[in-house]
């Protein structure tokens, strides 16, 4: 009995879970404070002007390590999709809906897709996305369908 | 010109029970799995002085040599990334022992992988392998396993090439009709339905559960040494044609979501090329193969990557029957990962030595030249060509 009680005080008390966040080191972290910042940054060679994603510290293209970013305007196509529903993890949605949009930038980014049924999504509609905040530790570029014509 | 080619064999095999719970250690399994590799060569634990496994693999070679008795080691190696390093063990051991760094390699894996820690309870909390930084771009959304990363690529593969459901189906009952009529397999006596495929639970679209493999305990071995050697030993000796790895352009693990075309596999691509080339055999010199399932649609890749059919066309293939026992490439007859075990594809090695020998329990009744035996889609991989000794 008096453990039931403790188990019973110990979950009022758990934070809620939340999804499992990205840690920040010296090649990424720039970009998730820009998006904390509601913003989804490209990063660009300041050499070559190649755009990357996900960053990392050199350009594949000339080697130049001089970098800056320009910010994505969010708009996008679905490259590929999937809904995942098996096994489902504390902290997000279920389904929940991931895919691969292709940047009207040139650059491919991972993410999910929102507001939608698993249905409705097909590969190559146009998409918009926008920076969300999700939960206590993660804020996140997310992206909705657009309606066709 | 040098080359790899012929210049060592596969001459032991060994396994372990493949369970869903050991009840002992993964050493245990190793250690019993190279000692019947070495007791199916003829040899004993001092004639070891080479080993080679995964990089995720928990037993450290020291552990392995001292279990077993092993005296002194002069090579050592580990092959990263998941089950893309399955044949790559076989690469690592062929080259050490050609270029005479050493005679007796020893290549094993030992997982409890369904009792201890499974792939499928995601990258959450305890990172397989990789770094965090890498897996951050997808885990806060959702990405966390293995099926979800394949579903990915899958579903757009799908897509282009307008590949039926049927397929994935011929895929996995395939492997299913193989393990019914083999003991050591998980599914051994129980064939899979339409009806049972399609209850399948919904895992990550457009995968369902029978398309994914299993999870399982269990440990297997296997034992390279010189030609020369190996024909002196118990078994007939299996030659090693070919041994590639490779990693592609804009390559990530599990997620290379960033090429022009994700629907593609070229590392595994290169890596059957550059096996062709390093033995000078083709596509219609292979007589079977043992092809890396860890999910259904990574089969038809497979079949288009090493040449036995075009891009998109791998679905037709497999419904036309040639994956079966009298099918133009009889592949995974020991049930594959999603019917025998999920031993990260050793124990597909294993099966492609029994069938250059004869001894699988599903032999196919017709001469075996040359088999191919492939590591894991969707990370760096590899591939490799066992062949009859001349």
């Amino acid at each position: 009995m008096r453990e039931q009680t403790t188990a019973t005080v110990a979950a009022k008390d758990k934070p809620a879970p939340t999804r499992i966040a990205s840690v920040r080191a010296k090649d990424n972290g720039w970009w998730w404070e820009a998006v904390d910042a509601g913003r989804l940054p490209i990063q660009r060679c300041a050499t070559c002007q190649t755009l990357r994603h996900p960053p990392r510290p050199m350009c594949g293209e000339c080697q130049s390590t001089e970098w800056d970013s320009i910010d994505s305007a969010m708009a996008g196509e679905i490259v590929s999709f999937t809904t995942l529903h098996y096994p489902q993890f504390p902290g997000y949605p279920s389904p929940v809906i991931c895919a691969v949009i292709r940047l009207d930038e040139g650059v491919n980014f991972v993410t999910n897709l929102i507001d939608c049924e698993p249905e409705a999504v097909a590969i190559g509609q146009r998409v918009q996305g926008e920076i969300q905040t999700i939960d206590a530790k993660n804020t996140l570029p997310q992206f909705r369908i657009l309606a066709a014509g | 010109m040098r080359s790899l080619s012929d210049a060592s064999a596969v001459v032991g095999i060994g396994a372990t029970e493949y369970s869903k719970d050991s009840g002992r250690s993964e050493l245990s399994l190793a250690a019993e799995a190279c000692k019947a590799a070495l007791d199916d060569a003829g040899l004993t634990p001092s004639d070891v002085d080479g080993m080679v496994t995964f990089t995720m693999d928990g037993n450290d070679e020291v552990d392995v040599a001292r279990a077993l008795g092993c005296g002194d080691l002069d090579f050592y190696a580990r092959v990263p990334y998941g089950g893309g390093a399955a044949t790559g063990t076989l690469m690592q051991a062929a080259m050490a022992v050609a270029t005479g760094v050493a005679d007796v390699v020893v290549g094993y894996r030992a997982l409890n992988g369904r009792s201890g820690q499974r792939y499928s309870a995601g990258v959450s909390g305890n990172l397989i392998t990789g770094s965090l930084v890498h897996y951050g771009w997808y885990m806060p959304y959702g990405l966390l396993t293995p099926a979800s990363w394949i579903a990915m690529v899958a579903q757009r593969y799908l897509h282009l090439t307008g590949t039926p459901r049927e397929a994935l189906f011929e895929v996995a009952a395939t492997s299913r009709d193989y393990a019914t009529t083999n003991p050591q397999a998980f599914f051994y006596g129980k064939p899979l339905t339409r009806e049972d495929y399609d209850a399948g639970r919904k895992v990550a679209d457009p995968l369902t559960l029978y398309d994914c493999c299993q999870e399982s305990d269990g440990g297997c071995a296997f034992v390279v040494t010189t030609p020369e050697r190996a024909r002196d030993l118990r078994q007939p000796a299996v030659t090693i044609r070919a041994a590639t790895q490779c990693s592609a352009r804009d390559q990530e693990e599990m997620t290379s979501f960033y090429r022009d075309e994700i629907a593609r596999t070229p590392e595994m691509e290169r890596a059957a090329q550059r096996a062709y080339a390093q033995c000078g055999l083709g596509p219609d010199d292979i007589d079977a193969a043992v092809l890396y399932d860890a999910f259904t649609p990574t089969v038809l890749w497979q079949l288009e990557s090493w040449g036995f059919c075009d891009y998109g066309q791998a679905g037709q293939f497999v419904l036309d029957g040639n994956l079966r026992g009298d099918g133009r490439l009889p592949t995974n007859t020991h049930g594959g990962q999603l019917s025998e075990a999920y031993i990260h594809g050793v124990n597909g090695i294993l099966e492609a030595v029994r069938l250059v020998r004869g001894q699988s329990v599903n032999q196919p009744d017709k001469t075996i030249n040359n088999v191919i035996v492939t590591s894991g889609s969707g990370v760096p991989t590899g591939g490799a060509i066992l062949g009859r000794d001349a």
